[in-house]
């Protein structure tokens, strides 16, 4: 019975702690979110698209979070708090990162997924907050800072061999994509050719193949275009990567 | 003959809602969650023996390059080595957990971070091997090592937490009394001495 109790009293104990550490985290929109307004607009934007672009090309999703203040959580009990509830990077390569900055407290993190924890490791991690970020921010210059940290960062991961062989094989699924593209066009071209063949013969049934064909096709050009989505992919992190402050 | 047809046909549609109904009821009263959490509880300690034992193999390294600044600070050195060579031979088996088992791995690990404390403090008071870039990144990949051990830990915590509400809380503890007849696990208990190092550990500062 005593033994239950105290049992009891531990998760009670527990869930107290797990209350009692109340960093909101918000919600996954862009690369970039910055709550604090320390990046322009077209600073903001620019970053995104570095980050945008090196997700479409070595898949690792990088994400840069700027928060006022950690709200009475630690660094990293905040960062974990957020890489959980985000899941950063693909469920099965754990490729995510995330930097963290908080500008009251002047601590940042780079939490590191643990798919890129031998392309990022901690030394490398903390080098890229005291040696690359930490004299820029104390300038309070924190898009130098910033945009140094994330080109620091992607150097590492795309450094890595493991990663340039990713890149590689996808190079070359692109260029069997592209040849198969020829292809569809030569099929295309005989499609066409076919119902000329038919319009000619029999211009009414040549009509109606037309409108059967345009009314089941309708429907693919709504995609590509747009605004490009942003989200986590199920990744996960356990507890990598280096904290400092400035 | 039709109306046996509608029978036999009103026998298949019933034995369906049946299995239908059956494997409902199987999949929210734990015979398969109860063995799933089991593994999942296994699979979170595994993750904290490893980080413990990816800090004592960071050791040596440690201790070897603050010798070459500090060699006259003996006791501490002495004190690190010890307690890692005490960790090092305390290894727990994550099928077979008792909760004696578990108190004397933490309290091992417990007096290795405390040793490590000490180790660290005195480093304070040598500037010459705080600059040390070799130091420096061992410090890194020490706070990041101590990091992992604190997350894989409150990961092991929450994974018994679920398992012990699965086996105790109906109505899943009904199908653990029936099948299975696992006990709660222990919980890992974060001693006095160890919960001061947690919170100072992470503050290294230079």
């Amino acid at each position: 019975m005593l033994k239950a109790f105290s049992i009891l009293f531990f998760t009670v104990a527990v869930a107290l702690t797990a209350t009692a550490q109340n960093f909101q985290v918000p919600a996954l929109t862009t690369p970039v979110i910055d709550q604090v307004g320390i990046l322009s607009s077209t600073q903001k934007l620019e970053i995104e698209n570095m980050l945008h672009a090196f997700r479409d090309q070595h898949q690792a999703q990088i994400q840069v979070l700027i928060v006022p203040d950690l709200q009475g959580d630690g660094i990293e009990g905040a960062a974990i708090k957020i890489f959980d509830q985000w899941k950063l990077g693909d469920v099965k390569r754990d490729d995510g990162l995330l930097m963290l900055f908080a500008i009251n407290e002047k601590k940042m993190r780079i939490e590191v997924g643990q798919g890129l924890e031998g392309s990022v490791p901690d030394v490398i991690a903390k080098r890229i907050i005291s040696e690359v970020m930490r004299p820029f921010l104390q300038r309070g210059e924190y898009y130098n800072g910033i945009k140094l940290g994330v080109l620091a960062v992607q150097g590492s991961i795309t450094d890595d061999p493991t990663t340039q062989a990713h890149v590689e094989q996808n190079q070359i699924k692109e260029k069997s994509k592209k040849t198969k593209g020829n292809l569809n066009g030569y099929v295309i071209g005989f499609i066409f050719f076919i119902w000329l063949i038919i319009f000619i013969l029999s211009p009414s049934t040549g009509i109606n193949i037309l409108l059967i064909a345009m009314s089941r096709g309708g429907g693919r050009g709504g995609s590509g275009g747009g605004s490009r989505s942003w989200g986590g992919g199920g990744g996960s992190s356990s507890g990598g990567g280096a904290s400092g402050s400035w | 003959m039709k109306q046996l047809k509608k029978v036999i046909g009103f026998k298949a549609s019933l034995n369906a809602t049946l299995i239908v109904s059956a494997a409902l009821v199987l999949s929210s009263c734990g015979v398969q969650s109860i063995p799933q959490q089991k593994n999942e509880v296994e699979a979170t300690l595994s993750e904290v023996t490893n980080q413990y034992k990816r800090r004592t193999d960071l050791i040596p390294n440690l201790v070897g390059t603050v010798k070459g600044y500090a060699s006259h600070e003996k006791e501490t050195l002495e004190g690190v080595v010890n307690a890692r060579a005490k960790a090092t031979q305390m290894t727990i088996d994550p099928t077979k957990v008792s909760a004696e088992k578990l108190v004397e791995f933490q309290k091992a690990q417990g007096e290795l971070s405390t040793a490590l404390g000490r180790l660290m403090m005195i480093t304070e008071n040598y500037p010459q091997l705080k600059a040390d870039a070799n130091f420096r990144d061992l410090q890194a990949q020490l706070e990041g090592t101590e990091n992992r051990i604190t997350v894989a830990r409150n990961r092991y915590i929450e994974s018994i937490k679920v398992f012990n509400n699965l086996v105790t809380v109906p109505p899943t503890s009904w199908t653990n009394s029936i099948l299975y007849k696992n006990d709660k696990m222990p919980q890992w208990d974060v001693s006095a001495a160890e919960k001061g190092q947690i919170e100072k550990a992470p503050e290294v500062k230079f």
